[in-house]
């Protein structure tokens, strides 16, 4: 066993032990969630859909932010690896995505009485989505490794600008999305047990998010492995 | 004037329901991928090594 191969198995091992406690994490706060928060009268039991939510979000934007950065990164230091880790941060962005673009419509419907609507907040944050899927498949379609790299990274670049805005999008313009109740400069504006559990949520799905990353980045060492010796043949 | 709290438990069963469902899935196909990733490298390697 080659020097790669055995740090990229071992890279997976630790994702692999990092996703369990993020998933067992996970668990705790969907128990939290719905047995140790008070119900919102207005809301309803639907309010509680915003433990796994806004966590998801959280990941997402967390996710995409690390792509652009790791990628400002590769263009400065040309380190493959970077790129590796950049693209697996980019497949975990989207898995997150998905939780936040589902689980927001099932909320809104409850609240707003509309699954969709064409707002700042939503509109940007399905751009961001797309935007991604389209880093994707641009490096699937792009054969050359150094030429792939590249243009991922302006592509998930301009995916980090993109984030602030849409963090902000609720004070730039009129929104139909509730403001931050925790990211924002005043006091956390939620009873205890809600912060509580929202944090314990963003700590939980930050695991899971280090975990989804890491197993991914050990997957992507040993396809590039792979890849590398098809080129040599 | 008094307002009643809605009933909307299914909303939020449906939510929780496929956010797992997606995390769960995501998991098992990295673990998979991981898994036949791993499995082949092996091969090859002991491959490259018996020749």
């Amino acid at each position: 066993m080659t020097p790669e191969l055995l740090a990229a198995s071992r890279i997976v091992r630790r994702g692999q032990v990092l996703t369990i406690l993020g998933l067992l994490a996970a668990t705790a706060v969907y128990v939290i969630a719905l047995c140790y928060t008070p119900m919102e009268m207005r809301q309803g039991l639907a309010q509680k859909i915003f433990y796994v939510h806004a966590p998801a979000a959280w990941g997402a934007l967390v996710a995409f932010a690390v792509v652009g950065i790791v990628s400002i990164l590769y263009l400065w230091l040309h380190d493959e690896r970077l790129d590796l880790f950049a693209a697996s941060s980019a497949e975990v962005g989207i898995a997150f995505s998905l939780v936040m673009l589902t689980t927001g419509p099932i909320w809104g419907k409850t609240v707003w009485g509309t699954w969709w609507t064409w707002d700042a907040r939503l509109t940007l944050t399905l751009f961001l989505f797309f935007l991604f899927i389209g880093y994707l498949a641009l490096r699937a379609a792009v054969q050359d490794r150094g030429e792939r790299a590249r243009f991922s990274a302006v592509v998930g670049i301009m995916g980090l600008v993109l984030v602030p805005f849409i963090h902000l999008s609720v004070y730039l313009f009129r929104t139909l999305h509730p403001q931050p109740v925790l990211l924002k400069p005043s006091a956390p504006s939620m009873p205890p047990e809600m912060l509580r559990a929202l944090l314990s949520g963003m700590a939980a799905f930050t695991i899971l998010y280090i975990g989804f990353v890491v197993l991914r980045y050990g997957l992507a060492r040993l396809e590039n492995l792979r890849e590398g010796a098809g080129d040599a043949l | 004037m008094p307002f009643e709290t809605p009933q909307n438990g299914g909303f939020l069963v449906a939510a929780y329901v496929v956010a797992a469902v997606i995390y769960l899935v995501y998991a098992v196909s990295l673990w998979i991928r991981a898994s036949r990733a791993m499995r082949q490298a092996g091969q090859g390697g002991s491959g490259a090594a018996g020749q």
